[in-house]
């Protein structure tokens, strides 16, 4: 292919049919894919030679106002000890809302007020992993967030999850770890652990992976966890339930794999709905209690449908970007 | 003092990192529209691209995790941002317009290119220090020494050994100039 259609492509000149013609070219090897990396690049590279700063001012003007936002969303989910000070904050808000200009003193007054104390770590479509202080590693699920503070405290080490997330806590005997999972509070020594606690889920499940845990629950006695146990809240029951795992199966998300032993359907249309950014229909309220077992290894969610329809006695067809599941 | 006014200087690598909201400002205003070049370059939908950018910042903002080279930094950020974006656009299914499934497959194959990314980085660093070398080698100085390492007008006028009105000139003389090459850019000072 010349590459004057190429770089047309690239430049966002080409006709529908030059178009095809081009993605087809690109499609057919490696190499053509490589060639058109580097012109791409090639262009890109030569075309921010002329990119004028234009507008940036009123676009910080606005961005400045999100990091505001942003900060006071973290202190109101915190507690209540920290509430009295986000409402100053939010007066304070309210006041450089008035004026129409930011002042950046204010900027960093407000900041300094606040930098220390909590981090927060959002993972939408990709895992994540965090370090926290005290040189624990958690890994991120997708869609959750972690909320540490900068520095723990001396007795004691508090966070607070929404969504799953894989703990592996450096061990300090003076010093409790306490995971905040909704009503649950999950307090360990030193260990390593898994913890699912979607706000949309109708239960919070913690698994233990090496060393103890103790699930606190208002004033009921703590319940102790050994290795490759699960315990499994429902919330709408408020019933705890322990179940032996294979808690290697329980962490398979962390290289990319779901793994489902006797889940029920809804539970797995809830993490493939999260995994792929997609969206399920299911009509039958008995379908929802079906009970699939299988492995997907880094599947694409066409995969994931196919090999759902051959091993299991449900079919699915694609509408308006929607999933509908129906029984064979 | 380095002559040479760099963007990775370590004065104003600390100044972000400890949160310094001018040299976040500056940060801001001298990469925004180049980051939202490459990215909308690579991701078609304009407002997703935009929202990509704002995520940068915000991350750059947050984590305050800056070691030796901004523009490294910035630019990783953005690239493996639009890396998460296109992979989740390649997932998620698209019946009806399967071009724009082929193009996100396409171009995250392109950015995800070692090779052809070190390109971009490089010309992406090139562009920003051009924007500032235009000005003249005196207002220069004092210019990074004010505004990129945070030095009081009173601290300069001590280590050049000039006074405090010529610091206050050559400052006046610097905006000026970066606003005939940079426009808006520093409508700010």
């Amino acid at each position: 292919m010349q590459e004057k259609y190429i770089i047309k492509y690239i430049e966002g000149k080409s006709t529908l049919s030059e178009k095809k013609k081009v993605l087809e070219w690109i499609r057919e090897s490696e190499s053509n894919q490589n060639k058109f990396n580097f012109l791409k690049a090639k262009y890109i590279g030569q075309a921010l030679k002329e990119i004028k700063n234009n507008n940036n001012e009123s676009h910080y003007i606005n961005f400045s106002k999100k990091i505001k936002n942003k900060k006071r969303y973290v202190f109101s989910s915190v507690g209540v000890a920290v509430l009295f000070l986000s409402v100053l904050l939010f007066w304070n808000y309210q006041e450089i809302n008035n004026n129409s200009y930011v002042n950046s003193k204010e900027l960093i007054k407000d900041k300094e007020e606040e930098k220390d104390l909590f981090n927060e770590i959002t993972s939408n479509s990709n895992e994540q992993e965090v370090i926290l202080p005290d040189g624990s590693i958690i890994s991120l699920n997708i869609d959750s967030k972690l909320i540490y503070p900068k520095k723990f405290k001396d007795t004691i080490r508090e966070v607070t999850l929404i969504g799953e997330a894989f703990f592996d806590i450096k061990r300090n005997v003076n010093k409790p770890f306490i995971v905040n999972a909704n009503e649950l509070k999950i307090r360990v020594l030193g260990t390593s652990f898994n913890v699912k606690s979607y706000e949309k889920d109708s239960k919070i499940e913690t698994t233990l992976v090496t060393g103890k845990v103790e699930l606190i629950k208002d004033k009921d006695t703590p319940i102790v966890l050994t290795p490759s146990q699960k315990a499994v809240f429902n919330k709408a029951e408020k019933k705890m339930k322990i179940e032996e795992v294979n808690s290697s199966d329980v962490i398979a998300w962390r290289e990319g794999k779901l793994i489902f032993n006797k889940t029920s359907l809804k539970d797995v249309i809830k993490d493939l709905e999260r995994k792929y950014q997609v969206q399920f229909v299911v009509s039958s309220e008995s379908l929802l209690e079906y009970e699939y077992t299988g492995t997907f290894d880094n599947l694409k969610i066409k995969e994931v449908l196919d090999l759902l329809s051959i091993s299991s006695p449900i079919k699915y067809s694609i509408k308006n970007e929607k999933i509908i599941l129906k029984m064979k | 003092m380095n002559n040479n006014l760099n963007i990775n200087n370590s004065e104003f690598i600390d100044l972000i990192n400890e949160g310094d909201a001018n040299a976040f400002q500056l940060l801001f205003k001298l990469y925004r529209s180049k980051l939202l070049f490459i990215a909308n370059s690579y991701i078609s939908c304009n407002e997703d691209a935009e929202e990509i950018i704002q995520d940068v910042f915000l991350k750059v903002w947050s984590q305050k995790n800056i070691q030796t080279n901004i523009n490294g930094y910035i630019y990783t950020v953005t690239r493996n941002a639009c890396l998460d974006y296109l992979r989740k656009k390649k997932q998620t299914l698209n019946i009806e317009n399967n071009t724009q499934q082929i193009e996100a497959s396409i171009n995250y194959k392109a950015i995800a290119d070692d090779l052809a990314s070190s390109i971009i980085e490089k010309e992406l660093e090139e562009a920003i220090m051009n924007g500032i070398e235009f000005l003249p080698e005196k207002c220069k100085n004092v210019f990074v020494m004010s505004r990129i390492e945070g030095l009081k007008h009173k601290e300069i006028s001590k280590e050049l050994n000039i006074s405090t009105k010529t610091v206050e000139n050559h400052i006046t003389k610097a905006i000026k100039h970066m606003r005939l090459y940079l426009r808006e850019f520093l409508s700010f000072f």
